[in-house]
């Protein structure tokens, strides 16, 4: 639940913040976000990761449905790809800040008992 | 142990973000900052576009004294309603920038020799060239000149007000793509950058000649051979001002003439990359009794490099006393080529040679001074700092003579230091076409059309007129400096006062028709005038084929006859008269066996000599061609000598008149060959040729997949460019297409009240790749189509055009 709760929150606050921000603004957000509602290593980086992740090939693939493909295909040829690969090598690369973002937070406080990881 | 973990992830997810904020270069291959250009948010995911308009519908300018209105039309062409001049301009390069912004500034960076800064050391070379042949130098004198005209330097200062607000509202979101991928920034525009595109197409149209070539041929084969082999004017000729009339003036003498031309000995190995030497391009202009309207009918095609963004941006322009469309470049004031209520002008190069080199001797190692006359004469230098990506900046010492600069030297192609050349070019002087362009705009009549080009100096150009009052006319248009016979066709001796250029040709001797009695006017570059023209001319590359056809097929049509699009077609043209002058030769002196039953050489004799594109016969034509032409010429490939083969049309005359020397013996066999012996062994070469074709490449062996005609984007990105574009057409017909080359524009107007026009461009309006307008036109232009352009002249209600944009004078 408070994987989820954090998901939302990154997801909802970057996009907001992007708006505005440059791309590395959603590791500010993760770090914010997960320093607020504490969890474990894994919960740390993968809410980051999945917020992003999940906000950016949606931003894609929205762009790419209302503007027909346009531009995605020939951006995807320059980097040997497909429209596919580019939407998810973007996601990836903004997923992975935010997951370091969070990261970096879980490393701010000690750790707590153990098994708060099997519920997080 | 906590906080050694913790700072250590917190430089992990630092280093993560610097890496993705930034460039980098790996192996030669840029990558562009991933994560900014990744981002869905403003990475290049923002420059795509559903709609080919995505302009605001107002926009605030500085600068403005009264509300600018843009309307555009269906062809996504705006027309620029303005209440007077100065906002007009302002209005024009915000409008040039919202489309074409990043063009507009590519363009001046390669003029000036400054594209290693953005694609890092592959373009040191082309920079350095740029550099010592002074394209800043010149830009500045036209710059200058611009500057004594209050009202001219009112428009250009405008101009770039227009294009730097533009600049001003974006931020990297709204970057054009390039930017985005190249990773650099838009700079402020000036004035010196419109000079600049302007040195750019300056260069594009006289940057070129064969001063080193014609200096080696000469020494090589020797004066008789070399006049057969190179003549100044060729045996039929079908100039653009005949000297049928006669000249109202007596030729100026030259004011001073050499005994003899002291034609230095030396070789010279290499030769500066110059611009494609198919540049130029139809133009021809219909009498109204020719016409089926009875008015003009004005037709014009300017082949240049085929790439993207277009060269061309369709417009509008209208304020009070101004009322013009046509197409503008990105980053000059007005129109270049267009129409307004009256008349209609269109361009094409002067295939004159406007570029001598002079053979510099220093004084000494220091390159200080250098022999002039009895004299020393001292050198200045411009140390030239190239900025380039991912690597140092290198300098580069560029010599300035009273010719001009050294190109030429021991640090740029000439590594023994013997053969210092100093470049003489007319694109030195200033250039004042900026006026006389502006003087076409506004020009109301034929006497307007007169004083307009008054200013027009370099590039020199046939200048074609049409009015709604029936006035036809064609001016051979230029500076030129009024030279002995055969000055500057090869290196001249710098240290000779007498091989200077002298005086110039008064321009009321420029040659010209006015209202011809045959009912048009034409050129495609061939020979402006015929050898009884007062003036000795030095050609450089004329045609021998596109005038001869236009004209034929123009003095053929009756009375009353012709129709716009009878002028359409003839842009469309892909008939040979190359392939139609020597095919029958070649094949009536092939002596093979089985002849009838190969099917190349049935191809060959069943062709109409059209190059169209679905058709085999023009494949091996051309290959036959060209590896007929290189076993006759193998003389001339020489590794360290550079030399250029005679013309299509000279070899032709030769083969058919006897060739001088003993070129017909190919000197890779022991044996002597005869010219039938060529003949038979280059239709072999040709048919290995083709083999090799079919094997490295799919599809079928077709005039469209060989030629493989590619519209490609300017800094070169494939996925930006359009390729294998099956079009008819070869560089010596009508049509003037080849591999990366061609018509960049095609337009036919007709003189009624208000005139008609229909035109088309090989891309778009948009020069964003990711907007339906970056190649919208491509297809149809290929097809040989064309749009019927708006020219609205009044503004129209807001709701009869696809978007209406207002700029506003901003309450600043």
């Amino acid at each position: 639940m408070k994987f989820i709760i954090k998901v939302i929150l990154i997801a909802v606050l970057s996009y907001i913040l992007q708006l505005l921000l440059p791309f590395w603004v959603v590791a500010v957000v993760a770090f914010v976000v997960n320093y607020a509602i504490q969890s474990s290593g894994w919960s740390s980086f993968f809410s980051g990761f999945l917020a992003i992740f999940l906000v950016w090939s949606i931003v894609a693939i929205i762009i790419n449905s209302r503007t027909d493909s346009i531009l995605t295909d020939q951006v995807a040829a320059l980097f040997s790809m497909n429209s596919i690969l580019i939407t998810l090598l973007s996601a990836f690369i903004g997923g992975l800040v935010a997951g370091m973002g969070g990261l970096t937070a879980r490393m701010l406080f000690t750790r707590k008992n153990k098994s708060s990881k099997y519920y997080s | 142990m906590r906080l050694f973990k913790f700072f250590l992830t917190l430089l992990f997810t630092l280093v993560l973000i610097y890496t993705l904020n930034n460039g980098w270069n790996i192996k030669g291959t840029p990558i562009p900052p991933l994560g900014k250009f990744l981002d869905p948010f403003h990475g290049f995911w923002q420059n795509a576009e559903d709609s080919a308009l995505p302009y605001p519908e107002s926009v605030e300018l500085n600068g403005l004294s009264a509300p600018v209105t843009v309307q555009y039309d269906s062809l996504y062409i705006p027309h620029i309603f303005a209440q007077n001049t100065n906002d007009l301009f302002t209005a024009q390069g915000y409008v040039l920038a919202q489309h074409r912004l990043w063009q507009m500034e590519f363009q001046t960076y390669a003029a000036s020799g400054r594209i290693s800064e953005l694609i890092g050391s592959a373009a040191v070379d082309f920079d350095k060239l740029q550099r010592r042949k002074g394209m800043v130098y010149g830009a500045e004198k036209s710059l200058n000149s611009m500057q004594e005209n209050t009202e001219l330097w009112a428009y250009v200062t405008n101009y770039a007000k227009g294009v730097n607000q533009y600049i001003e509202e974006l931020s990297y979101k709204d970057y054009p793509l390039e930017y985005k991928l190249l990773n650099y920034e838009p700079e402020e525009w000036t004035p010196l950058k419109s000079a600049l595109l302007l040195q750019y197409m300056i260069d594009n149209l006289t940057g070129w000649d064969m001063d080193l070539e014609n200096t080696n041929a000469y020494n090589l084969f020797g004066a008789e051979i070399f006049k057969k082999l190179y003549p100044n004017y060729t045996a039929t000729m079908d100039p653009i001002a005949p000297s049928a009339q006669n000249w109202e003036f007596e030729g100026v003498e030259v004011t001073e003439t050499p005994d003899s031309i002291n034609l230095s000995n030396n070789y010279y190995s290499e030769v500066h990359t110059m611009p494609d030497p198919d540049n130029g391009s139809n133009n021809w202009v219909v009498s109204g009794w020719k016409t089926e309207s009875g008015k003009p009918i004005l037709a014009s095609d300017m082949h240049l490099g085929l790439n993207l963004p277009s060269l061309w941006f369709l417009i509008e322009l209208s304020a009070p006393d101004y009322n013009t469309m046509g197409f503008a470049l990105a980053g000059n004031v007005g129109i270049v080529s267009g129409f307004n209520q009256n008349n209609a002008w269109a361009f094409t190069d002067v295939s004159r040679d406007e570029r001598d080199w002079y053979h510099i001797r220093f004084t000494d190692e220091s390159r200080k001074e250098y022999y002039y006359e009895d004299t020393k004469l001292k050198t200045s230098l411009k140390v030239e700092e190239i900025k380039v990506k991912g690597s140092e900046t290198i300098i580069d010492s560029v010599i300035y003579t009273h010719h001009g600069p050294v190109v030429y030297d021991r640090n740029f192609m000439s590594e023994d230091g013997e053969n210092n050349l100093a470049l003489k070019w007319i694109g030195h002087y200033p250039s004042r076409v900026q006026e006389a362009l502006l003087g076409l705009n506004t020009s109301k009549s034929y006497q307007d059309y007169l004083t307009a080009l008054e200013y027009w100096d370099a590039p020199a150009q046939h200048v074609a007129f049409a009015s709604t009052s029936g006035d036809i006319a064609i001016r051979v248009q230029g500076l030129w400096p009024n030279k002995f016979e055969d000055q500057g066709r090869f290196i001249l001796d710098g240290s000779q006062k007498v091989m200077e250029w002298q005086e110039f040709i008064p321009t009321n001797h420029y040659a010209f028709l006015h209202n011809p009695d045959r009912g048009f006017v034409s050129s495609a570059n061939q020979h402006s005038v015929d050898s009884i023209y007062p003036y000795w001319q030095g050609w450089a590359r004329p045609d021998h084929y596109r005038g001869r056809r236009i004209n034929k097929i123009l003095a053929a049509y009756d009375s009353g006859t012709i129709k716009p699009d009878d002028m359409m077609q003839l842009q469309l043209d892909s008939y040979g008269i190359l392939s139609q002058e020597i095919l029958p030769t070649l094949l009536d002196s092939l002596k093979k066996n089985g002849l009838n039953s190969d099917t190349t050489y049935m191809a060959l004799r069943n062709w109409d000599y059209v190059y169209d594109h679905q058709e085999y016969a023009p494949v091996a034509f051309i290959s036959w061609w060209s590896n007929f032409k290189s076993l006759l010429w193998d003389e001339m490939k020489i590794d360290s000598i550079a030399i250029k083969q005679p013309t299509d049309y000279q070899t032709i005359y030769l083969v058919k008149n006897g060739i001088p020397g003993s070129f017909e013996d190919n000197k890779a066999t022991s044996r002597k060959e005869t010219l039938n012996d060529i003949i038979a062994m280059s239709y072999d070469s040709m048919k290995m040729s083709l083999a090799q074709w079919s094997e490295s490449n799919t599809g079928k062996l077709t005039w469209g997949n060989y030629k493989h005609t590619a519209v490609t984007h300017l800094a070169r990105i494939p996925a930006f460019s359009r390729r294998n574009i099956q079009v008819n057409g070869e560089d010596d017909v009508v049509n003037s297409t080849k591999g990366n080359h061609g018509p960049s524009q095609r337009i036919v107007v007709e003189m009624t009240s208000p005139p008609q026009a229909w035109a088309v461009i090989p891309g778009g309006q948009s020069g964003n790749p990711g907007n339906p307008a970056y190649d919208n036109m491509l297809d149809a232009w290929r097809d040989g189509k064309f749009f019927k352009l708006n020219f609205m002249q009044n503004q129209k209600s807001a709701q009869d055009v696809l978007l209406n944009q207002t700029l506003a004078p901003s309450a600043e």
